[in-house]
């Protein structure tokens, strides 16, 4: 067994204020599950983001990986965003995978486009397209959403 | 210690996923990352896989006080994970951490759902398997200061003929009407009701919540029932006399709390 120690080890850590039993109720829980209290016009693309998470190795006969955790993760916090004030009039995005663990996430709204490649590693490389043609392009690491809105607000007219 | 007589409400086809039996003690002594391998060993080929969780914070029942506030910084020694050893047809899990053990059984396809006269055994040998473990290892036995029962149900909406937010359908004491006009169904619902159970010997806490399930990211309104409580004492019949008692209270529990017309959907049992 590789990565286990065996010796004791010792931190410390900073010990949350313990929520009410009642939310703890069903702490053991091993189904996983997503929580999900938003608008209903997400959940396709929940279920979306899910199965792409469940596709097998070589899923695009090029041996490419499935997406990664982080961007399937990255794919949620991008579709929570979308609730938050000044996007609620925004479409919905389709959602693809890509090769090398990542997923396309891609926007139109009158003259413009917007691609948001999320990388295996949760990077995120974008590219703005207006009248058909590609004006902007770059890569975010360690993205916030705060810096995706940004990107989003332009699609707006 | 004998099983219960089988008296309780009974289905043939309930919408249980997932259930647990699972105690939460304290130990004298730390458990360093070698004492949870080497019980891996030991179950090995009973639960072939392992994965490492976060840890669980421990809940304890309150009665008549509120409950203590643990906030600040702790120095901590041995291992804080969750050790998850997994069966290999990944419908039976143990989780062992410093304060807890817990079994559960999970649905992963078709599988019928195993009553707890069949889950209950499985916890007991495990349990007294991982007690007898400590013991040659030259920790004291666990004093189990909380017993927990968790039955996890997911009700889909369309085949057991109810939508997510049509909970009149589902839920007994949810009457779905309203004293005007304005409101109309809701977009979701969630809830989290607890009952004492006499004589201050646990609650049973009923949350519900729409949530989307992982594995076939199927829309489900899951209804979760934990009974928690402390044993009279951490010996093994008081242990399995707690998991009697909370089990009866879910299944009485989850009978009243749904509807006669989903009993149906559920084919509950004549006479039971």
């Amino acid at each position: 067994m590789t990565g286990l120690s065996n010796t004791a080890t010792m931190s410390f850590r900073y010990v949350e204020p313990p929520a009410g039993a009642g939310r703890d109720a069903a702490q053991g829980q091993w189904s996983e599950v997503i929580d999900w209290p938003w608008g209903a016009r997400q959940i396709p693309l929940v279920q979306r983001l899910l199965t792409l998470e469940n596709l097998p190795k070589d899923w695009d006969s090029y041996g490419s990986q499935p997406p990664s955790k982080a961007a399937i993760a990255m794919g949620f916090t991008l579709l929570k965003g979308l609730d938050d004030g000044g996007l609620e009039n925004l479409t919905m995005p389709r959602i693809n995978p890509v090769s090398g663990g990542g997923i396309l996430l891609e926007w139109e709204s009158g003259q413009r486009e917007l691609e948001l490649e999320v990388l295996s590693d949760g990077d995120v490389r974008y590219l703005k397209i207006e009248g058909g043609e590609p004006v902007q392009e770059d890569t975010v690491t360690h993205p916030m959403f705060s810096q995706m809105r940004g990107l989003l607000l332009w699609l707006m007219p | 210690m004998p099983l219960p007589k089988r008296d309780l409400p009974d289905f043939d086809a309930p919408p249980v996923v997932e259930t647990l039996l699972g105690v939460q003690f304290s130990s004298t002594k730390q458990f360093p990352t070698r004492l949870y391998t080497e019980y891996w060993q030991r179950i090995m080929s009973r639960f072939p896989s392992l994965e490492l969780q976060g840890p669980l914070p421990a809940v304890t029942e309150e009665f008549g006080r509120p409950q203590a506030l643990a906030f600040g910084i702790q120095f901590i020694q041995g291992d804080e994970s969750r050790y998850w050893y997994i069966d290999e047809t990944e419908t039976r899990l143990l989780q062992v951490q410093k304060d807890r053990f817990i079994h559960n059984w999970r649905r992963v396809k078709d599988e019928p759902y195993p009553h707890y006269d069949d889950i209950r055994p499985r916890f007991e040998k495990e349990w007294l398997e991982f007690c007898s473990f400590l013991k040659d290892e030259g920790y004291d036995k666990p004093a189990v200061n909380q017993c927990e029962v968790t039955y996890v149900n997911h009700i889909e909406p369309g085949t057991d003929g109810t939508e997510v937010g049509d909970l009149g359908k589902v839920i007994s004491c949810w009457s779905g009407s309203y004293s005007g006009q304005f409101l109309r169904q809701p977009e979701t619902v969630t809830f989290n009701v607890r009952y004492l159970i006499p004589e201050n010997r646990g609650r049973l806490h009923i949350i519900g919540q729409p949530v989307i399930r992982k594995r076939d990211a199927k829309q489900v309104f899951q209804l979760n029932l934990t009974a928690r409580g402390k044993p009279n004492s951490s010996e093994l019949q008081d242990i399995l006399e707690w998991l009697d008692l909370g089990h009866r209270w879910i299944v009485n529990g989850f009978t009243d709390f749904t509807t006669p017309e989903m009993h149906r959907a559920w084919k509950r049992k004549e006479g039971l």
